[in-house]
């Protein structure tokens, strides 16, 4: 899958949040995307996946070639795309294995789902997720690192070939995080591609990136390899800002969280 | 069932006439004798009492309904699950068309069947059980009747014309459901029917109750169910009510908990243009246990007022009320909530919730819930939600390849859920697909 988005500028409310990102994806590698809080990486994710609060006031995203923009958010699910969300919401009512159930009856067909459940428990065992998850209702009351196993659970059930995940290393301790790297991991073999959204050089040293893009203030400022991750450790986003002649951006307010 | 068309009007004199032909207790009959005078110095009631200041019923000329008029259909519910039941008891237009009870239960001092057969030494029964179960049946109704509240229940005592009584003897635990079907298919005809339940001290059941109909035919259903809890008896009650567009349910149950006490409800309301239900719980010994559960889904131009009281009147006692549901189309739903705790009945635990889902713009809701408390040394708390489906979770399921009214689907599913699993085991699946039914129902309001 080759993911090109062209100048694409977005707004909440009438705020400008997108201000023209170009970047190219494939399935097949690594993208880490990293950027200040409020720089837009949210934003783009939900943007390319069809969330209804944002409007695209411009450009384009194609996968393979056709713009995904006009479309529903499940006819982009359809395509293979997938988005680990930053702050999942719960489902109260809907347990977790009949979500799941009924999501993989989607996505591979009704009647391709044999040995479902068979499944679903050995990809919980590996993301050391308890059984009994089977039966609660999806993420309710769920912690922080449970909510974020939780999507990459998902993701592995429905094999996307595209997978955003957005900030899926916050919050977790060490051996989550390994339990998370693992799952994503796991894909890594066939022709799966992801973008990692992180503020942290630690994911990356166990899902290692095969592209790095640094985003500001609504663009992708620069693109490049690992190297880009240490400088940005060693220096900080400062350096980005003087490095590449942005001017503090006036018009929008530095936030704290997406 | 009979085949002549005998129209008994609801009119005083016809009532009159309708109690002089029965073959009734004394008792009974002065119950009756009282009910209609009660009827007749009352008036209906009006949107100025405050329990009924949403559902006006000035419209209805009551006594054009005849009652003990036969139908000719009677639809099957309930049974789906094909699990073993303690007794079966059904009626279709008033006439008992099935009554059986499980032998060992019978052994055991169990009854259940028709309450008329039982009141006229029809059921040629006249062992120690039944004379046991026939005091237990007088005292409750006598005390159910010493006042009125409203006119509806005055009508309701003065005509009952079919009913089913369950008596469970001391100690004797029953674990299979009984189950009750009232079925409706006549037209312009009144249905009143009664559900005496008395669990002796320590006894245990559980019931499945509904009023179903033909998918014609107007019927008015006044409905009585009364229930005593003994000393640390436990009775599951399950009702629904799902007759047909044309149709008016009223019913209203009340049930007494006794010491160390515990009783379920589960109410299930579907059906009907028009509905009023009520359900009233007293706490009347220490350490009781009331929970009522409530699953409702108006749609199309359906009126639903739902109304519950929990009345604590004994020291250390606990209930709690959890009624949700959806309404879609040009539906409105009111539900009346009273948590009320008498002086004495300090070391309550008491709370309610009330949460709706509007489906669509048309649709409405109101919440009502109250509290009247006159202790301190309480713990009560209420709280309401009405509100629409929620985005975020709508594109969340979206995300995961849901399309839109799939997405819809589960989410309205899952918020019924969280009170569907409160209801008896044997009939949760079904209730989900009544709920799906319900969600893909189309309505065209334009429809003659
Ligand atoms: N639902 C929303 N309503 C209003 N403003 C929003 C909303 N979502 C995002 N924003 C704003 O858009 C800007 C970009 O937010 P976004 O969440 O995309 O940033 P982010 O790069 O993901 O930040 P973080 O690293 O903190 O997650 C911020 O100024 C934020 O306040
Ligand atoms: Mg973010």
């Amino acid at each position: 899958m080759n993911i090109k988005i062209k100048d694409l500028y977005a707004s909440i409310n009438g705020q400008p949040i997108l201000k023209g990102v170009d970047l190219e994806l494939n399935s097949g590698k690594v993208h880490a995307l990293m950027g200040p809080n409020g720089s837009g990486k949210s934003t783009l994710s939900n943007v390319i996946i069809g969330h209804p609060s944002f409007q695209v006031t411009g450009g384009e995203v194609l996968v393979d070639g056709e713009n995904i923009l006009e479309m529903e958010p499940h006819e982009r699910a359809r395509l293979g795309l997938f988005l680990a969300f930053q702050y999942p919401v719960e489902v109260p009512g809907v347990t977790v294995g009949r979500f799941l159930k009924r999501a993989v009856d989607i996505r591979a067909g009704e009647g391709n789902t044999k040995g479902f459940v068979k499944k679903l428990r050995e990809m919980m065992d590996y993301m050391e997720i308890d059984q009994q998850f089977i039966n609660r209702y999806l993420n309710e009351g769920f912690s922080g690192g449970e909510k974020k196993r939780m999507e990459i659970l998902q993701m592995l059930m429905l094999k996307p070939d595209f997978a955003i995940l957005d900030e899926t290393d916050s919050g977790l301790d060490i051996d989550a995080l390994q339990v998370v790297a693992k799952g994503v991991n796991r894909l890594r073999e066939g022709d799966f591609g992801a973008l990692v959204i992180t503020h942290y050089q630690r994911i990356l040293n166990h899902i290692r990136p095969d592209y790095v893009h640094i985003m500001y203030q609504g663009r992708i400022v620069t693109s490049g390899g690992n190297e880009l991750v240490d400088a940005l450790e060693a220096n900080g986003y400062d350096w980005i800002r003087k490095q590449y002649g942005i001017e503090e951006d006036s018009d929008v307010k530095p936030v704290t969280s997406g | 069932m009979s085949s002549t068309e005998t129209a008994v009007f609801s009119g005083t004199q016809q009532i009159e006439r309708y109690i002089e032909s029965l073959r009734e207790p004394d008792w009974m009959l002065a119950i009756r004798r009282r009910a209609l005078a009660a009827f007749n110095k009352m008036e209906w009631p009006t949107t100025e009492d405050e329990e009924w200041r949403r559902s006006d019923i000035s419209s209805y000329d009551f006594d054009s309904y005849s009652f003990d008029k036969p139908g000719d259909s009677a639809a099957e519910v309930l049974s789906a699950d094909g699990e073993q039941r303690a007794g079966v008891a059904r009626f279709s237009d008033g006439s008992c068309s099935e009554i059986s009870l499980d032998e060992n239960l019978a052994r055991q001092g169990v009854v259940f069947g028709s309450l008329s057969a039982l009141l006229d030494g029809r059921s040629g029964n006249s062992s120690h059980e039944h004379a046991a179960a026939l005091t237990a049946v007088r005292r409750l109704l006598e005390k159910r009747t010493a006042d009125f509240e409203n006119r509806l229940f005055a009508w309701h005592y003065a005509t009952w014309n079919h009913g089913v009584v369950l008596y469970v003897p001391r100690w004797v635990e029953i674990k299979a459901p009984f189950e009750i079907q009232f079925a409706t298919s006549a037209d312009e005809a009144l249905s009143a029917p009664q559900i005496v339940v008395v669990m002796e001290q320590g006894a245990r059941a559980t019931l499945l109750h509904s009023a179903h109909g033909a998918d014609e035919g107007e019927v008015v259903l006044n409905e009585a169910i009364d229930i005593d809890v003994a000393d640390a008896a436990y009775f599951d009650l399950f009702t629904h009510y799902d007759l047909n567009i044309d149709c008016t349910t009223f019913s209203n149950g009340r049930a007494d908990v006794a010491k160390d006490a515990a009783f379920h409800s589960f109410v299930s309301s579907f059906g009907s243009m028009f509905t009023k239900l009520r359900f009233d719980a007293e706490l009347n010994g220490t350490g009781g246990d009331i929970d009522l559960d409530g699953l409702y889904f108006g749609n199309q131009d359906q009126h639903m007022d739902l109304r519950t009281v929990q009345s604590h009147n004994a020291y250390n006692a606990n209930s709690r009320t959890f009624y949700k549901g959806a309404v879609k189309d040009e539906a409105h739903v009111i539900y009346q909530g009273l948590i009320r705790v008498a002086r004495n009945a300090s070391q309550t635990d008491a709370y309610l919730t009330n949460n709706t889902l509007l489906l669509n713009n048309g649709a409405r809701a109101d919440s009502i819930p109250g509290l009247n408390i006159n202790t301190d040394d309480v713990k009560c708390s209420h709280g309401s939600t009405t509100g629409k489906i929620n985005p975020l979770q709508l594109f969340y399921l979206q995300s995961r390849g849901f399309a839109y009214d799939a997405a819809r689907i589960m989410l309205v599913q899952g918020f019924l859920e969280q009170v569907l699993v409160r209801a008896p085991e044997p009939v949760q699946d079904w209730l989900r697909e009544l709920v799906e039914q319900r969600i893909l129902a189309q309505y065209d309001s334009d429809e003659e």
